[in-house]
């Protein structure tokens, strides 16, 4: 069967070959899972996110599972920007894909720190801002609208290159917040992070993570956060990132068809590192079987 | 093998011919999400083993296989036991399944040396096959078999007994066997090496998901282990 290759996407001026990334966190930076993947056949990488100052991340043990899923509370432990910049961006950039730097801080200026510093750099395709993690000592970001609308409008004004935002589902009213952050200036929104859960061990009778919640990921939270985007593309102008469980191209494609422009896939990174290339190239079945000549002809179509 | 104990051997030859002692394997189970990591336990030409006890829903699928069934196997992953050492003799301390990574290291040492096998009881002392000509002291804790109390006594002792022989010590086993043998170790002046196991999801050292606290920092055990210098990480 003749795969067709009319699904690239262009989301805020950038040009994806196919509408598959993969997710923040699940990625690394990029080079230690090249062995194992052909990165050049994604649309594009999101990579872990990095912080002003270098973090140590949480104690052992980060990570659980749960049916059909995981849960995780890695804490967002990475080698800060500056060391990002000197020894992970150069192997970023000779990647033949779109390069999205996933960025976080705790306060608005720390965002606009890292952001000013990624702005002197090249190869950066867009940032987006983790508005969303449920594994820091403070609450998460974007559940004060007020501090997410300051830090989309205040990136936004310095950056160079598109700003997106990452938003958590456990919000009052994501509808309402994603309007705030396309109002504020985002171009562009991933929907959704992890849910906030927790496993307990019934032999120790203590929590199984260290932090005693972390963020559920996974098959498990696919209709929620497909939920989650149905009801933000009906409301927003601006792109959405779609993603939360998907495993297989028939689950990316419900994400377009709910609204998304693209799709982020992370967890299905650790159960079977071909996963993204295969959803690329079941995409690309499902449009030559079903003659889609692009994809703004399933975006948000669905029929109800 | 003894109740709950099983050996699965697989028909591969990638894994056999380039897998070091120390590596492990993740296994994509019926019935469990994540893939789930053993420890090498042996190859042959052509084939590799993995030892494991039924603890759970993954490993209880495993146990259920048939032969000529097959299944989705990565590896081989992580650091191995540094089997350079010429001239020291080898002391390995296996706690309960920690034994399979040690079975291995003795299919690649060219020196025999010492193993001190210890368990909980005698239902928990596995046959082994890789020990030939080794000098092998079990131990179990109510002494139903070989010399009862702790595996780390026993260590402690030997080490104490021969103070001026040369050793290299390897262990593998719970997090506290592994604590006290490293303490023995720095106490008398030993080199060694550790092998750690941690929940994991990616395996390569992507999620960050099965970090050990290392100085400052934190390491992967999927990545910057299993195999870690005594020392190097904190217990």
């Amino acid at each position: 069967m003749k795969i067709n290759n009319n699904f690239a996407v262009n989301i805020a001026g950038i040009k994806f070959a196919n509408p598959v990334l993969v997710a923040s966190g699940t990625f690394g930076y990029g080079d230690e899972i090249q062995d194992l993947v052909q990165v050049k056949k994604l649309g594009g990488i999101i990579t872990k996110t990095v912080t002003l100052k270098p973090k140590e991340g949480n104690p052992s043990p980060r990570i659980a599972e749960v049916a059909s899923g995981m849960i995780n509370t890695i804490g967002l432990q990475n080698m800060g920007v500056e060391n990002f910049i000197k020894e992970k961006l150069p192997q970023l950039r000779r990647l033949a894909v779109p390069v999205i730097v996933s960025i976080a801080g705790e306060a608005s200026s720390d965002y606009i720190h890292v952001v000013k510093m990624l702005s002197n750099e090249d190869g950066i395709s867009a940032i987006e801002l983790n508005l969303s993690c449920p594994n820091l000592k403070k609450k998460i970001i974007c559940q004060d609208k007020r501090l997410a609308e300051e830090i989309v409008q205040q990136t936004s004004e310095i950056s160079k290159v598109p700003i997106f935002a990452k938003l958590s589902p456990q919000v009052e009213d994501l509808v309402d917040l994603s309007i705030l952050m396309e109002r504020s200036g985002a171009k562009a929104l991933s929907l959704v992070n992890t849910y906030p859960g927790m496993v307990i061990d019934v032999k120790t009778r203590k929590p199984k993570l260290s932090t005693v919640t972390g963020g559920v990921s996974g098959p498990a939270i696919k209709p929620l956060a497909l939920k989650c985007v149905w009801d933000v593309s009906k409301s927003v102008s601006i792109p959405i990132i779609g993603g939360g469980g998907i495993m297989n191209a028939g689950d990316a494609i419900e994400f377009i068809i709910a609204g998304a422009s693209a799709v982020s896939i992370g967890t299905a990174n650790f159960i079977n590192a071909k996963i993204p290339t295969d959803v690329v190239r079941g995409i690309g079945e499902y449009f030559s079987k079903n003659k889609i000549k692009s994809i703004d002809e399933i975006r948000g179509k669905l029929e109800v | 093998m003894q109740p709950g104990y099983y050996r699965i051997v697989f028909r591969d030859e990638y894994l056999a011919r380039f897998s070091y002692s120390g590596q492990f394997c993740l296994l994509t189970l019926p019935g469990v999400f994540l893939r789930r990591p053993f420890s090498i336990y042996a190859t042959r030409k052509g084939s590799v083993e993995f030892l494991y006890k039924v603890l759970g829903k993954g490993t209880k699928e495993l146990s259920q296989l048939k032969p000529g069934e097959k299944l989705k196997v990565l590896g081989p992953l992580g650091t191995s036991y540094d089997t350079k050492s010429k001239n020291s003799v080898p002391l390995l301390v296996g706690g309960g399944t920690g034994i399979a990574s040690l079975n291995f290291l003795a299919q690649q040492l060219k020196i025999k040396g010492v193993l001190f096998y210890g368990a909980k009881s005698k239902s928990d002392i596995v046959t082994l096959n890789g020990f030939n000509k080794w000098k092998v002291i079990k131990i179990t804790e109510d002494g139903s078999i070989g010399q009862k109390g702790l595996v780390t006594r026993a260590f402690e002792e030997f080490v104490k007994k021969n103070k001026e022989k040369h050793f290299v010590v390897y262990a593998c086993g719970p997090n506290m066997m592994l604590k006290k043998v490293s303490d023995i170790c720095s106490k008398n002046g030993i080199k060694g090496f550790i092998s750690l196991e941690e929940m994991m999801a990616c395996g390569v050292g992507n999620c960050q998901g099965c970090a050990i606290k290392a100085g400052e920092t934190y390491k992967m055990v999927c990545k910057d282990g299993p195999v870690f210098n005594i020392g190097d990480v904190e217990l």
